[in-house]
């Protein structure tokens, strides 16, 4: 190290006197270090360093006065970049506005791809936070696709059976574990809970390589066995935040869904498995112990870690023979009661199934935009230089012909603008938490940004949504995303240094040194070049409004969209009774009351002018699906619909109206004849041209397979995305079929905080171990289901705003440089009898045709740049008409009054005034 | 008449007078810096020892290695007359100012 130093030292020094500083500093060295130690030696040297640093210009000056002392000297790197440093920080002092101005551009810039990347970082490229991710793979069960045709598959989940078997046959995998996410209500402490967890098979945690910081994992016996006692691990956050970091909690016994679990491990911090949210882990023997006997249940994703000789090639060939082997043995039986294809297994790597193509193809977009942003900012900041560059022309000419070299003052421009971009660089990483903590407000919470329903279209990639989560957790600024600053910062340092450099040091000393201002290069192929960036700007900022344009047209299309239900004044709340306290479906009389003197004392609260139940929440995303079986009339088809539970006033309520027949009554309660209501959508799709009322199907789920009546027809509900046409539905009378988890739907004018603490009240008062959660007015889940489109739309309006006022500030930049240049000549026109509105026209007339060239080669460009955000938009093209109009004539706008601005004030310059200028 | 010294080269010259014939870079940094309590850098003795050659002041010779100096050379610098001359008129100057005032200076 001292070595290097003194090597600095050395290069600090002129050549000529290099021998006896360096003799000197050797010998203080050894002085220091005989009486103090090394240690202080070395500090003293290091000082030393910085000391011969800072007054090295002085030192330099020394010499340049005698003349032979400057033959003798010679130039020294490092003294000299030291110096260009002081020379370029004394010239930003002196003009702190443009420094400041330019820093804060660069900010913007470079703190805008900073955060983009760290996101873009965390989602798609970053190592997973599990132990060799490289060879952890998902293993999937497939399932013959019969919508999709012969020989299609579909991935799908496992069934534990089906789990047991499949690790007997293969043999590429040397770890393994089930895992699905649950909701768990936790009790106790006098504050229930409700908290994100997975069920898990024994090993889960060692398949991916994380240790539990107290405590152990599961035993193959607690995870397999019906008998085994009930045990829990819990995660580090929820260790600290419920449990206050209590040190003996291994061991404790914590009441989940109203059972009692006893506490073995605690995972480490960070952790929150597969699904990237979750902090409660138990063993599937111990939470759904029927499961383990189930082949045909399927709820099971399964992780597992390649053994190190094979290959991920390997290891899918692998699994897809085993997979056949368990299919052929573990046969599904179809809806018509005919064996359906049999099942097979393939594998994909988890870095494959990292992110949903929509996330990905968003996030690269927004990449892409943000680097349009930059190149903006960097477009102004060079003409920025250039302008500075033009003004100090006489002063660069007087160092030419003393003899500084093109090279050091091309340097000097470098420096200056390596200065500029690490501030800017700087300011920006300091900005990129501000900018991701207000892009997190702009997102739903983490559970609805990832129940939302996909666009239609889209298809789904098994486990991306729960590791785009793990990977959500993982955004923040670290090694590589500074490195990616660095880049970014270089890249814009050299870009912005190149064009003034080049100019300044090709420019003849003695043209600047003339006396006429006008000199400067202002006809010709010069002054195209100069309207290069410009229109370049222009071009680029049309891009980014055009893209935000269309979304905003994308989310109005959205708000517009006729969800099927009246949102306003109602509020929604998720319960869940727990089979411990109510039983479990399909029967419970327990649960049963409940719901009924729920709904009875919420529907006599003052200010409550209804109240019903529902099993899914419009627009959630999230719905049940199963097949129907036509029973009378008979007739052959399984079709697929969605099917919900609902008492009868949840259509009232929510404002659906019945079209046909009746609703739900009192009387269709247990026992009673069963019947069902179908949609519209339902009653098209399958009884075209008739009336489906009295018909009888059967319904795969609920305790319906023996058929019901169909008794009336509701208007169509979107419970997927938004986006996405209503889907035939059924309808299922909660009192005929239980369900233990539901969602509260209250319609009342109240404020929505009284309103929900009388309702937390009266849940509190039926039961007081029972938590609430979800407790949203309807407006929240319609807000996050157009999430995507709403973030789009202002995030891109955030990008094409900025654009157009960096655009509009070069532009009116380089104007107010034209004319300052030609200010003479405006005068000598005037003088000679031209109006002000002849020599606006004249002036103009350049700028409108570098604006009307910018936009159309905008126009040109997002053309093709929309199409790939074609799959963002909804009910609009990428190439809409309107969008683009509208666009270029709000930039048109913009640069008018940009250039109009300048060229207005020049020609109130006093004549006299203007000829006397330079 | 020269320009009247600066006093970071007053203070370099006291040190070769009181140096004499050992005075080099090395020393004369050290002596400023334990007398005046100063923190200097090589480079700015450096620079006022060769500026006060230019004004003729001072005169340098080259020296013989030593091992300690990695077998590199010294830069001797010995008093000239101009330069006595003028630290003569300096000395004076501030004995004549400070004339009487001894025991309020040491008292400020």
């Amino acid at each position: 190290m001292s070595r290097f130093v003194l090597f600095l030292l050395s290069r600090a020094t002129p050549k000529a006197d290099r021998e006896w500083v360096i003799g000197d500093t050797l010998e203080q060295l050894h002085a220091i270090a005989s009486v103090e130690g090394p240690a202080a030696a070395s500090r003293w040297l290091r000082r030393e360093l910085w000391r011969v640093l800072r007054d090295a210009p002085a030192q330099r000056l020394a010499h340049v006065a005698h003349p032979r002392a400057r033959a003798a000297r010679g130039d020294s790197l490092l003294t000299a970049i030291s110096e260009d440093v002081r020379y370029a920080l004394r010239a930003f002092a002196r003009a702190p506005r443009f420094a400041a101005v330019a820093v804060a551009t660069l900010a913007i810039g470079i703190g805008a791809n900073t955060a983009m990347f760290s996101v873009v970082n965390a989602l798609l490229l970053k190592r997973l936070p599990f132990a060799e991710p490289d060879s952890l793979m998902l293993v999937h069960l497939l399932r013959a696709d019969r919508n999709a045709g012969p020989g299609e598959y579909r991935e799908m989940v496992w069934s534990y059976p089906r789990y047991r078997r499949f690790v007997e046959e293969q043999d590429s995998f040397e770890s393994y574990a089930l895992f699905s996410g649950r909701d768990f209500n936790l009790a106790g402490n006098d504050s229930p809970q409700r908290v994100r967890g997975e069920v898990v098979s024994d090993r889960y945690a060692a398949v991916l390589g994380v240790s539990p910081i107290a405590g152990r994992e599961f035993t193959f016996e607690e995870a397999n066995t019906e008998e085994a006692p009930a045990v829990a691990m819990i995660g580090h956050a929820l260790w600290t935040s419920r449990y206050a970091a209590d040190p003996d909690i291994i061991g404790r016994s914590i009441r989940v869904n109203e059972a009692p679990y006893t506490v073995v491990g605690v995972l480490p911090p960070g952790f929150a498995g597969m699904n990237g949210n979750a902090q409660l882990w138990v063993p599937i023997a111990a939470v759904e112990p029927s499961q383990l006997a189930e082949p045909f249940s399927h709820s099971y994703s399964l992780v597992a870690r390649r053994k190190p000789e094979v290959s991920a090639e390997a290891a899918v060939a692998n699994t897809r023979l085993a997979g056949d082997r368990v299919g052929a043995e573990l046969l599904d039986v179809g809806p018509d009661g005919q064996a359906a294809p049999p099942n097979s297994a393939t594998a994909a790597s988890l870095s494959a199934s990292r992110a949903d193509t929509d996330v990905r193809r968003a996030s690269l977009i927004l990449l892409g935009a943000v680097g349009f942003l930059l190149l903006i900012a960097c477009v102004n900041l060079t003409n920025l230089l250039v302008a500075r560059a033009i003004e100090k022309r006489r002063e660069v000419a007087i160092r030419t012909v003393l003899g500084a070299s093109r090279g050091r003052i091309g340097r000097q421009f470098f420096v200056e603008s390596i200065l500029l971009a690490g501030a800017g660089a700087l300011a920006g990483i300091a900005l990129t938490p501000l900018l991701l903590a207000a892009a997190a407000t702009l997102l739903p919470d983490a559970d609805t940004l990832f129940r939302t329903g996909m666009v239609p279209g889209a298809r789904r990639i098994a486990g991306a949504v729960g590791l785009t989560q793990v990977g959500a957790r993982m955004i923040g600024l670290d090694a590589a995303t500074l490195l990616f600053t660095f880049g970014v910062t270089a890249a814009t340092a050299a870009l912005v240094a190149a064009v003034p450099a080049l100019q300044a040091s090709s420019t003849r000393p003695f043209d600047a040194l003339k006396a006429s201002g006008a000199a400067a290069g202002s006809h010709g192929r010069r002054s195209v070049m100069r309207s290069a960036p410009v229109i370049g700007q222009i071009a680029l900022s049309l891009v980014l409004l055009a893209g935000a344009g269309l979304m905003i047209r994308s989310a109005v299309a959205l708000h517009g969209t006729p969800i099927g239900v009246d949102p306003s004044d109602l509020l929604t709340v998720q319960l869940e009774l727990p089979a411990a306290t109510y039983g479990a479906a399909p029967d419970s009389e327990r649960g049963s009351a409940f719901y009924s003197q729920l709904l009875e004392r919420a529907r006599a609260l003052p200010g409550v002018e209804s109240v019903g139940m529902a099993s899914f929440t419009p627009v959630g995303g999230a719905y049940n699906q199963t097949t129907i079986a036509f029973l009378k009339p008979q007739r052959d088809g399984a079709p697929i619909v969605g099917v919900h539970w609902v008492t009868p006033d949840y259509f009232p309520t929510v404002g659906v109206p019945l079209l046909q027949g009746r609703s739900f009554l009192d009387a269709d309660r247990r026992g009673a004849a069963k019947v069902v209501l179908i949609n519209e959508a339902a009653a098209r799709a399958m009884w075209p041209g008739e009336s489906p009322i009295g018909k009888t199907i059967a319904v795969r789920q609920g305790g319906f397979q023996d058929g019901a009546e169909i008794v009336g027809v509701v208007a169509d509900v979107r419970y997927g995305a938004i986006e996405s046409p209503p889907r035939p539905d059924v309808y299922l009378p909660l009192a005929q079929s239980f369900r233990s988890r539901m969602q509260l739907f209250v319609h009342s004018a109240l404020p929505t905080q009284a309103l929900a603490a009388s309702i937390a009240n009266e849940v509190r008062l039926l039961d007081p171990n029972l938590p609430l959660a979800g407790v949203k007015t309807m407006d929240a889940p319609v807000g996050e289901a157009m999430w995507r489109t709403r973030v789009g739309a202002w995030v891109l309006s955030a990008f094409g705003a900025l654009a157009l006022l960096l655009t509009a500030v070069g532009i009116f930049g380089v104007m107010a440089q034209a004319v300052a240049q030609r200010t003479t000549e405006i005068g000598v026109r005037m003088a000679l009898g031209a109006q002000a509105r002849d020599v606006l026209g004249w002036m103009l007339r350049r700028a409108a045709l570098v604006t009307g060239v910018g936009i159309v080669l905008g126009v040109v460009c997002a053309l093709g740049v929309t199409r790939l955000i074609g799959s963002l938009l909804y009910d609009v093209p990428p190439h809409d008409p309107v969008t683009f109009i509208a666009v270029a004539l709000l930039l048109s706008a913009v640069a008018f009054g940009a250039c109009y601005l300048p060229v207005r004030s020049a020609t109130r310059v006093d004549v006299l005034v203007a000829l006397k200028n330079d | 008449m020269a320009a009247p010294l600066g006093e970071f080269e007053q203070l370099v010259l006291i040190a070769l007078l009181r140096l004499g014939s050992d005075a080099y870079g090395a020393t004369v940094r050290r002596e400023i810096e334990e007398r005046a309590n100063r923190e200097l850098s090589i480079a700015a003795v450096y620079t006022t020892l060769e500026r006060l050659e230019q004004k003729g002041f001072v005169r340098s010779r080259i020296g013989d290695p030593t091992p300690e100096r990695g077998g590199r050379r010294r830069k001797h610098f010995e008093m000239l007359p101009a330069g006595a001359r003028a630290l003569k008129t300096a000395h004076t100057a501030y004995s004549r100012m400070t004339a009487g005032l001894e025991r309020r200076l040491e008292a400020l």
